[in-house]
């Protein structure tokens, strides 16, 4: 074996040497998303012949519980984007009546300024999609940029990244986030940031897992002796390839961000008020438990169910795209 | 990996359900049938032993009095301590405590203190006036880098022991609060043992030790800290019934940084007294396991505070819109669910100096006069409802901490302020952060809340000595106010006193540098095993008479 | 292997250090004053002006940091801005507490999660196979604190078995402990299951069973130990998510440890307190992954440690 000094390369991994196979494992900011071990990309044989994801897909259509998610999860959206033409209630209003129980009127109650809860979960629901959205957005994309380029040209330049990536990891996800919401300010937008970045390292490991095995196929070689450039490389040939793992840990990466999300609430780091964000209302709603549950439940229930269907797709898409766990 | 062929929806759905249940059994939770048992005969009178359990948000950081400002510390210290005088609950006046006698001369700067004889430190030395001289020096001392005693005791010019039990103190100006500060305030000004002093040297705050009715016996930290009753004790105030040590053995305060964790240890029975937040009273009100005490608080808990050097809100007039605009009644219900009373000026009607006429020259609830006011300093309605004026919006800050009746107050406050065309933005920010964009001065406008038991809070809050680094928030310097605040600081007669602060305040209210919100009521639950808990009308915890009822 | 050891050891150096520039520089970049934070009330500018002075607070911050940094060495962390104490010694008061809840945490967490994850395999695709899945798919999908307040209410408040807050007992530490562990319990019940039946489509394990070993014979013999290996992995990177989680659970649970210092101290801006709790989080997780590596030599003897 070479030398193996960190411990991801400590794992002895099946196939090529440092495939990174455990990256995404637990790694997410402030809490371990789903299950990543065992992912291994499409070998490349296979994306030159077809694109992997026309069996990736086809796999998945076969999976009716990743078709239910997947399902749900639309509905989830499509609830978010339509919620000014669902919303039976301006979220904002506190005319209401104070702490109502459900009731005709107000389906799911009103909450502690007499404002629809209903209507605050519709709304929500963009909120914290697009927390979780965005969040995933930011880390994969340094994330995944800084894993690529360590990958590709290995070296110095790969153990400064790696190093800086130990760093991250060693340092508590909650933590990095309060720090970085101190600095900047709790706002919405803030929370994503901070969020994104704690979820840096995660990406990175796992890219450059993922491509480091990529590179040893010998069409990336051809491609290198042809004279191909190293982007054109990169692109052309080792973010595909990359492509599969990565999918999922982003995923599983959204479910994460709206926990994370809710966790700051509860510190008072979270989304101000009004913002009628899932974690904040149930964070709100904690001092009210006991006199009006269905403050805290409906929110509860909102992010349990949408975390929930998200891991739960994660889940799909990995079965799919990974057809050696496939019995 | 999870294959499930069928149901998925339904066991979703189940599990679903689940947690709504669990959330209905802790929802519904009351009190289990045996706490209802039939009511113990009355106990004769009160026994000693057995431990009382007070529950309290954060540790305080220190146990050093010269080195805290934290009102966790003084809860601590003041009864390790004791106050040197009491304010009897009944009449308001002051009563002896270790000073036996106390007296200010003709020209109201030097103060006669006189010690009762036979008091001694935990240690079992006996106190003398050398003794107060040397911590009261030690708080002076600008090497002690205190924090917040000296400033309590005032600009002292010099301390002399007359005698074993015999203490002059002379100001360099007449100092109005400086029997508050031995009084209520005794706990930051409370005598240290020198001999615990010089053996802890810096790790004296955690190793305390005076002369008050508890004696330190442990902390830990993040967790508790442990009093013992000091079974020498003799000398309390005459309005309590025990004349004699406390009956309890320990007195434990526990720290429980959460509010829902620390009203289910008051329903656990795992501590014993606790102030209840005004969203949970009414729960705890109904229930038979519980006493609930309860007083106005002394301060304005909530008003908005104006920075009043930024245009739109330099303008009086803007500031009188908003004043009429606020529905102190919604958001008195909102924030802290009714549980309050109005505020319309900067003390509170439990403060000593509150000025009757604030009532007649408040800011009435008036939604006309306020777009009268508004339209009057040029800001005319525009599209989309939000007033305009040269072109610029109507768009206020309001910066807040993540506390949740501010929460819901600013809230409300944001909705009352719509119609009226002004667009408030509500920025949230922790302690450290708003303190510093406060003095800066980055906000339109800002919540805050305080307690204090003197008028001379108006001094730290308008004075013009007090912007930038002080709590002039408001960043308004002016001549006439100024005097009039340095004037009731100096001013030893009461009624001549009253008369200044009375001026002051209407000063302040036409003014509108701030538009009050409310006072709020405290409430106090005592676990009935724990017996006769009082609290004073100012809302001070009289702990001498309390005894557990251990059956 | 001391020598592996030792390297791995100082490859950390970097690390800490590295964590402790990023620490004290963002936490000098956050708006507030600590001495502003301190004084409150009473204090005056010119006082504010003194203690910040004495504190050091007016220098450069790089001087600031090589100060830091040279007493850092010495295993002086300094001073807590807030209460004075030395910071190595509150941080010994508390860094024991969250070893504590984190080491129960995970300690359940392995339990829970191991069992029900080879349970589930036992079962592959029968109820109880589905059932363990969903519970373990739930358990990463509840927001820690909103789960610990509802055990809360139900263990405590409703049933009157287990004390709400503090850490006197060990009974203080089973709902903070489950609270933490549950995502990790999910996250290894997931694992374990995985691992678990992939072993057992290696062609040794069909050798076994061909040789007419029972079943219960080739699961835990065979098959559990090397499934376990990805489970160790986990661990290790668990544990810093649970050193993390900590946070939440300890503020909810009043848990003395670490987590609720943390949120104080940056709050407070105590420069010092929050460069102390990183660096020893920080170290904790080092080790932590250390020991982890050399479970791998234990459980898989082909891994050899060099440098």
């Amino acid at each position: 074996m070479k030398h193996r000094t960190r411990a991801e390369n400590m794992v002895p991994t099946g196939g090529g040497d440092g495939t990174g196979g455990s990256a995404g494992e637990g790694t997410g900011p402030m809490s371990g998303v789903g299950n990543l071990v065992g992912t291994a990309p499409a070998t490349g044989a296979e994306s030159r012949a077809r694109p992997w994801y026309t069996a990736a897909a086809r796999r998945f259509a076969r999976n009716p519980t990743g078709l239910l998610a997947l399902g749900c999860l639309l509905a989830f959206i499509a609830s978010a984007v339509l919620a000014p033409l669902l919303a039976p209630h301006d979220p904002l209003d506190i005319s209401g009546e104070r702490l109502q129980p459900p009731s005709r009127e107000h389906l799911l109650g009103t909450d502690e300024l007499g404002r629809d809860i209903l209507s605050r979960i519709l709304y929500g629901g963009r909120v914290s999609l697009q927390v979780g959205i965005i969040a995933v957005v930011i880390a994969l994309s340094v994330g995944g940029v800084l894993g690529l380029v360590a990958a590709y040209w290995e070296g110095r330049l790969d153990g400064v990244i790696m190093r800086v990536m130990d760093m991250m990891l060693a340092f508590p996800g909650i933590l990095l986030a309060l720090v970085i919401i101190a600095v900047l300010g709790p706002s919405l937008f803030n929370v994503m940031i901070a969020i994104g970045i704690a979820s840096i390292p995660a990406y990175t490991r796992l890219v450059r897992g993922s491509t480091l095995s990529a590179k040893q196929n010998e069409y990336v070689e051809a491609a290198r002796a042809l004279g191909a450039g190293a982007w054109r490389i990169i692109f052309r040939h080792l973010v595909p390839n990359v492509a599969a793992p990565v999918i999922v840990l982003s995923t599983l990466g959204v479910a994460g961000a709206i926990l994370a999300t809710a966790g700051l609430s509860f510190i008072g780091l979270g989304a101000p008020p009004p913002t009628p964000e899932w974690g904040a209302m149930l964070a709100t709603a904690r001092n009210y438990i006991r006199r009006a549950w269905w403050l805290a439940t409906f929110p509860g229930l909102a992010i349990t169910i949408t975390v929930l269907v998200i891991n739960i797709l994660g889940d799909a898409l990995r079965d799919a795209l990974d057809p050696r766990l496939k019995s | 990996m999870l294959r499930l062929r069928t149901g998925l929806r339904g066991r979703v759905v189940q599990f679903g359900l689940l947690l709504v249940v669990l959330a209905l059994v802790a929802g519904c939770a009351r009190p289990a049938p045996q706490e209802q048992a039939a009511p113990t005969p009355e106990p004769a009178g009160p026994k000693p032993g057995g431990r009382v359990v007070i529950g309290y948000t954060e540790e305080p950081n220190t146990l050093d009095p010269h080195k805290t400002g934290a009102a966790a510390a003084w809860f601590i210290m003041d009864k390790l301590g004791g106050p040197y005088i009491w304010e009897d609950p009944e009449t308001g006046k002051y009563v002896p405590g270790v000073f036996e006698r106390w007296e200010a001369s003709a020209d109201g700067r030097t103060w006669t203190l006189k010690l009762r004889p036979g008091v001694k430190f935990h240690s079992g030395r006996a106190l003398t006036a050398a003794d107060v001289k040397a911590t009261w020096d030690r708080a002076l001392d600008p090497a002690t880098k205190t924090v917040a005693a000296a400033g309590m005791l005032g600009p002292i010019e010099n301390i002399e022991v007359v005698d074993e039990l015999t203490l002059k103190v002379t100001h360099k100006k007449p100092f109005g609060p400086f029997l508050y500060a031995i009084a209520q305030l005794g706990g930051y000004t409370h005598t240290i043992d020198p001999d615990a002093l010089a053996r802890h040297g810096d790790n004296y705050g955690r190793n305390p030790s005076s002369v008050g009715p508890w004696k330190f016996k442990e902390w830990v930290t993040g967790s508790s800290i442990t009093l013992v009753k000091n079974p020498d004790f003799n000398w309390t105030a005459p309005f309590f019934k025990n004349q004699g040590p406390p009956y309890p053995d320990e007195l434990v305060v526990k720290y429980i940084p959460e509010d829902a964790t620390r009203m289910a240890a008051l329903e656990a029975g795992e501590i014993d007294i606790v102030t209840v937040a005004p969203t949970e009273i009414d729960r705890f009100k109904d229930d038979p396991r519980f006493e609930i005490h309860s007083y106005l608080a002394q301060g304005v808990n909530l008003s908005i505070w104006f920075n009043t050097t930024k245009v739109p809100l330099d303008d009086v007039r803007v500031r009188r819109a908003i004043n009429h605009a606020v529905n102190r009644k919604a958001i008195i219900d909102a924030a802290i669910e009714g549980h309050g009373v109005e505020a319309h000026g900067p003390l509170p009607p439990t403060i000593w100096g509150y000025w009757e006429g604030v009532k007649d020259i408040a800011y009435k609830l008036d939604v006309t006069r306020a777009n009268a006011l508004l339209d009057e300093a040029g800001w005319k309605m525009g599209a989309g409802g939000v007033r305009e004026k040269d072109g610029k919006p109507l768009k206020l800050t309001l910066f807040i901490m993540p506390l949740d009746a501010w929460q819901r107050a600013a809230q409300v406050i944001q909705a009352q302020l719509k119609p009226i065309g002004i667009d408030v933005e509500i920025q949230s920010y922790e302690w450290g952060t708003l303190m510093q964009y406060l003095s800066e001065g980055r906000h339109d406008m800002n919540l805050m809340g305080y307690g204090y038991g003197d008028p001379d809070i108006m001094y730290l809050v308008f004075h013009s000595s007090q912007i930038g680094s002080g709590l002039n928030w408001v960043h308004y310097g002016n001549p006439e106010l100024d005097e009039l605040l340095e004037a009731q600081r100096h001013t030893p007669e009461a009624d001549k006193r009253a008369k200044v602060v009375a001026d002051a305040q209407k000063f302040i209210v036409e003014q509108a540098l701030w538009a009050p919100i409310y006072t709020q009521q405290v409430y106090v639950a005592v676990n009935k095993r724990v017996k006769d808990f009082r609290v004073s009308p100012r809302g001070y915890w009289l702990l001498h008479d309390m005894w557990v009822d251990q059956q | 292997m001391s020598q592996y050891i030792a390297g791995r050891l100082l490859a950390a150096i970097p690390v800490l250090l590295g964590i402790s520039v990023f620490v004290f520089f963002m936490a000098h970049l956050a708006p507030g004053d600590p001495v502003t934070i301190m004084l409150g009330l009473q204090a005056d500018a010119e006082q504010m002006e003194r203690l910040r002075e004495e504190l050091g607070l007016n220098d450069p911050l790089p001087v600031q940091y090589f100060r830091f940094l040279s007493g850092a060495v010495r295993g002086d962390l300094g001073r807590s801005l807030k209460s004075n104490r030395l910071v190595t010694q509150e941080i010994t008061d508390r860094f024991p507490r969250t070893i504590q809840l984190a080491a129960a945490g995970m300690g359940l967490a392995i339990t829970i999660g191991v069992i029900a994850g080879v349970v589930a395999a036992a079962f592959h695709r029968r109820l109880t196979d589905t059932a363990t899945m969903i519970l373990a798919i739930l358990g990463v999908s509840v927001p820690s604190f909103w789960l610990g307040l509802m055990l809360i209410y139900l263990f405590s408040v409703r049933l009157r078995w287990l004390p709400v807050a503090g850490a006197d007992t060990w009974r203080h530490l089973v709902l903070p402990a489950f609270s933490l562990g549950v995502l990790a319990a999910a996250i290894l019940a997931r694992m374990t299951r995985s691992g678990v039946l992939e072993v057992l489509r290696q062609d040794y394990v069909r050798t076994a069973r061909a040789k007419g070993l029972s079943e219960r014979v080739v699961l835990y013999r065979h098959a559990l130990k090397n499934a376990l290996i990805p489970v160790v992995t986990i661990v290790g990177l668990q544990f810093g998510g649970l050193l993390g989680g900590t946070v939440i659970i300890e503020t909810l649970f009043a848990w003395p440890g670490l987590g609720t210092l943390a949120i104080t101290s940056i709050l407070a801006r105590d420069f010092p307190m929050v460069q102390g709790i990183v660096l020893y989080l920080a170290l904790g997780y080092v080790l932590v992954n250390l020991a982890v590596d050399l479970t791998y030599g234990y459980l898989d003897p082909r891994i050899r440690y060099r440098r």
